[in-house]
């Protein structure tokens, strides 16, 4: 039966996207093929919203090995080793059903990493709920925690960073970002654009079943709270299993291994499944294909060709091989308990020609079918700055700064996280230096070339930054990951992105992300880190109740977790983030020439002053550039017993959480000398600064240091052999209780 | 004589233990797959690592201890071959019976992952010698079904060689890891994980002693 428009249209498809699929077609499309091209041109496979503005980013350098387009982005490492990593977004699955939405990102990113050939290091989580004093956004982090321990704890890779925000803007859209980190031998990387014509095709790991059928289409790529009840949508929802992924793992890193040259090229399966990637596959490969849908191993009966097509089952993978090799892969598939079969051909005629039940029912010139049409999308809206000297009234000083403190410690962002990453396994792999809870990362990875290396990690954003000023705000948080990195020791060297942003047909949206990426690049100038990659998660959108009672939607903040690696020549030296001991003295390292006095766009700020104050703080890179160096030659000469990056909170919440890692210890500071206002020598955020630890018998060394470098330095206080927190003349008291409030939050 | 480490699909800290028997002895050591029976003297030492056998379906160590290596075990340990069961290969060593008691899930309900201090209870060859005795090891735990639990009558034949200082998971008597001697072998398990803190360039280090007490008590 022919395909006529409306069978479009129920799909999602446009006008102008028929038109040009029947233009390229010359005739109408099967059912299969509308179902097909319908899921390729979603939003979720496409990119065809933001693709123009990410094509912007700066993604290339020396240190880069394989930039954006693959299933991961490569940045080299040392001589013989490189690392893969990427983030990847379960937004939607996971408000739907949290538990499976958040494990099947974790199992999708994993499998992104492996078919590059890297073996997984490392995940980090980055989530977003709405306001935690609902029972619904309680049930959701509950879930989502338990899906991501439930996945990645059975692959048994160690989950060593994150970032958890609270914000109504996410009541009706959580985010649930994972990235994932690999390790690749540089003469051992697969890719899925290295397949030649006349080898086999072949789907390994599990069977395919109806689950996720339609999943990239209508779960992640449109806006999806109206459309759609809820128990339609649950069952596109994929369902997980590790112990499944971690055998596919296995075999795939084995068959990677002992059969390199009769592997010719490999990819995942992840959302439009066996659509997206034979499509994928042949167009990068530049060879078509015959496809043998009844070949595919299923989990039930009677399923029809086009939901074979868009199964988005977990834990496949699609391979082209040596013919005469196929019995070879077979036997370490079927060693660790995975399906392997071959499913179809190559061909040198660039169609992918499927067929079910001996009739041909998909006969696509793939290279002509990759792209849709452009979309029609707004123009970016003019960036609206906000301007410090328009503040309308200065908010008067903090008064009972100790009750202030006290808060500010118990405030979701702030407290601590450990009730969440202690259900994570972060150290299986035994590499984990430094895991969640500190800085940033850090993984040792030794080998007999260079047995103390190391790969630091660090990824941040600050979404009410970004809903000022989208620009300034990726300024903020690559800076962030610089400074953090430096802190253990890690030069930063390479950037991926996960873009979380509301509906597209927003001009507001679209000028947020054109924002970011080019305060991302600004940034990437600097620091010489290019973005080897990055994901994309459009449509997300929250509810809003007006005084009538009518509903609207309201687009999330700007929400971009930026992740960097960096390396570490010799994890040895990395120091610790908590303060060591007692009689030592606590330091503020700074960048020069800061011009504020109000401490604007802090979580201070935002607790306890009116929103109209809101303003994103002045943040200057090149000066983060130089504390940069200074941070990276202070790990070489072992200058600090400890380090610690002043960020959320301020250096008042910095200077407590110093104090948390040791009950016996206590600090005594001094800001008598310090002018201006108080709330902002406690509170103010910003970037560019951290505290340091020293020996004492140091001091004139962290003098002629600070000059070296352009820092400006000033004596905080020193550390007490007791569990006291005073900062004279503004506050004293217990440090149990400080710890007390922000270690009883989750 | 070799030492080995078995490999289930889905354990998932085989090579974490291969990593440190290698980094801190001179032993050799190599994977022992889970379908090959283990031959009598075929081992001095045998590790049943962590991860999750079999995808912990049906029970935590139920199918692994159906495997071929698990049915060769008891002979080879009568002969002499001395096993230590981690985290999963200790839930393992529980199903096959080679050990008395249950793990069970967490008092709390929920996984725990954290170091844990624990304390050297008594001597167990040749993990242990009596010297080690109230020495303190800082190893990291990682579990949901840590909580062990066993009639103080089935301790009897087995000792408590190990007891955290502060009990993370509800075990018995802070239980974690017992030990017993089996004709002239022995068979150990433990839930605190040695083999990621074998290493220096983690700062923690405390688990090779594991490994070199073995190495030279067996020697």
């Amino acid at each position: 039966m022919n395909m006529v428009y409306e069978n479009a249209k129920s799909l999602g498809m446009t006008p102008k996207e028929w038109e040009f699929l029947v233009s390229q077609l010359e005739r109408a499309p099967s059912h299969e093929e509308l179902q097909m091209i319908a899921v390729m041109w979603s939003e979720h496979c496409s990119y065809k919203s933001s693709k123009w503005a990410l094509k912007k980013f700066i993604s290339t350098g020396p240190q880069v090995l394989q930039g954006p387009g693959e299933n991961a982005g490569l940045v080299s490492f040392d001589e013989t080793r490189a690392i893969a990593f990427k983030v990847e977004s379960h937004n939607h699955p996971s408000y739907i059903e949290p538990f499976q939405g958040a494990a099947t990102g974790v199992g999708g990113i994993l499998r992104d990493i492996f078919t590059m050939g890297a073996r997984p290091i490392a995940i980090g989580n980055f989530l977003r709920f709405g306001d935690l004093r609902q029972k619904k956004q309680q049930f959701l982090l509950k879930g989502v925690v338990s899906g991501i321990s439930h996945y990645g704890n059975c692959v048994g890779i160690p989950n060593v960073c994150g970032q958890v925000h609270f914000d109504s803007c996410y009541d009706h859209n959580i985010l649930v970002n994972v990235l994932a980190v690999g390790l690749v031998d540089k003469s051992k990387i697969y890719r899925s654009n290295t397949g030649q014509a006349g080898a086999s095709v072949m789907i390994w790991g599990a069977k395919t079943g109806r689950d996720g059928i339609h999943g990239a289409s209508l779960l992640a790529s449109a806006d999806f709270e109206s459309s759609q009840k809820s128990s339609e949508q649950k069952i596109r929802v994929q369902v997980g299993d590790p112990f499944k992924e971690k055998c596919l793992m296995e075999a795939c890193l084995e068959a990677m291994e002992t059969m390199q040259p009769e592997l010719f090229a490999i990819q995942d399966m992840g959302a439009a499944g066996i659509t997206c990637a034979t499509m994928e596959m042949s167009s990068k490969s530049g060879v078509g294909m015959r496809f043998y849908l009844d070949k595919v191993p299923l989990r039930e009966e009677g399923m029809k060709p086009f939901e074979i097509l868009l199964s988005e089952s977990q834990e496949r993978m699609l391979a082209f091989v040596k013919k005469g090799s196929e019995e070879k892969f077979k036997a370490i598939l079927k060693k660790w308990q995975c399906e392997a079969e071959v499913v179809g051909e190559t061909t040198s005629d660039g169609f992918l020609k499927m067929s079910f039940g001996g009739e041909q029912i998909v006969n696509l010139p793939v290279q002509r079918l990759m792209d849709p049409p452009p979309a029609d999308l707004p123009s970016p809206s003019e960036g609206t700055l906000v301007d410090l000297s328009t503040e309308s009234s200065t908010p008067a000083d903090v008064k009972e700064e100790w009750k202030v403190l006290t808060r500010m410690l118990s405030e979701p962002r702030i407290a601590s996280k450990a009730a969440i990453y202690e259900r994570y396994d972060s150290t299986v792999g035994a590499a984990t230096r430094v895991g969640p809870g500190s800085e940033a990362a850090v993984l040792w990875l030794g080998n007999e070339k260079n047995p103390h290396i190391g790969l630091g990690i660090k990824g941040a954003w600050d979404e009410c930054l970004a809903q000022i000023n989208p620009r300034l705000a990726a300024h903020h948080a690559a800076a962030e990951c610089v400074r953090a990195l430096a802190c253990v020791g890690a030069e930063a060297t390479a950037l991926t992105d996960g873009v979380n942003l509301g509906n597209p047909q927003n001009p507001d949206v679209q000028s947020a992300l054109i924002e970011i990426v080019e305060g991302l690049n600004d940034a990437i100038r600097v620091f010489d880190t290019p973005c080897i990659g990055g994901n994309v998660s459009l449509y997300n959108q929250t509810v809003l109740k007006t005084e009538d009672g009518r509903e609207t939607k309201r687009d999330i903040f700007p929400t971009v977790f930026t992740v960097m690696v960096g390396r570490i020549n010799d994890v040895r030296k990395t120091v610790p983030s908590f303060f060591q001991k007692a009689g030592n003295e606590i330091w503020l390292l700074e960048t020069p020439g800061n011009p504020q006095s109000l401490p604007v766009g802090s979580v201070y700020s935002r607790l306890f002053w009116d929103e109209n104050t809101s303003a994103v703080p002045w943040l200057d890179l090149f000066a983060e550039r130089n504390l940069q160096k200074g941070l990276l030659a202070a790990h070489e000469r072992g200058l600090f017993t400890s380090v610690r990056d002043i960020g959320d909170g301020g250096l008042a919440v910095a200077l407590a959480e110093g104090c948390f890692g040791d009950p016996r210890l206590g600090l005594e500071a001094d800001f008598t000398k310090f002018s201006g206002r108080r709330d902002f020598h406690l509170f103010h955020e910003g970037g560019g600064r951290v505290i340091v630890e020293i020996e004492a018998s140091r001091r004139a060394e962290l003098m002629k240091f600070s000059m070296e470098f352009k820092l400006d330095c000033k004596r905080v206080g020193q550390i007490l052999a007791d569990p006291i927190f005073r900062i004279r003349p503004l506050l004293t008291g217990s440090l149990n209780d400080l710890f007390a409030a922000w270690r009883g939050v989750f | 004589m070799a030492w080995a480490v078995l490999q289930f699909p889905g354990s998932n800290c085989d090579a974490d233990a291969l990593k440190a028997v290698r980094a801190t002895t001179s032993v050799t050591c190599d994977f022992h797959w889970h379908a090959e029976p283990i031959l009598l003297g075929q081992y001095q030492v045998i590790i049943l690592p962590g991860g999750f056998s079999f995808g912990d379906y049906l029970r935590t160590g139920a199918i692994a201890k159906l495997s071929p290596a698990v049915k060769s075990l008891p002979a080879a340990i009568e002969a002499g071959a001395h096993v230590l069961g981690i985290c999963n290969g200790f839930q393992i060593l529980l199903e096959a019976r080679l050990l008395p008691g249950v793990l069970k899930v967490n008092h709390h309900l929920r996984f725990v992952s954290k170091n844990a201090e624990c304390v050297i209870e008594d001597e167990a060859f040749p993990w242990f010698r009596l010297a080690d005795k109230g020495n303190i090891l800082k190893m990291p735990i990682a579990h949901g079904y840590g909580n062990f639990q066993a009639p103080k009558m089935d301790l009897k034949e087995s000792s408590a060689v190990l007891k955290y200082r502060d009990n993370p998971n509800g075990s018995v008597d802070s239980i974690a890891g017992i030990y017993r001697r089996m004709g002239a072998g022995s068979v150990m398990g433990l839930m605190p994980h040695p083999e990621r803190a074998s290493f220096q360039d983690l700062q923690l280090n405390d688990g090779a002693c594991f490994w070199q007490n073995a190495e030279s008590n067996l020697r």
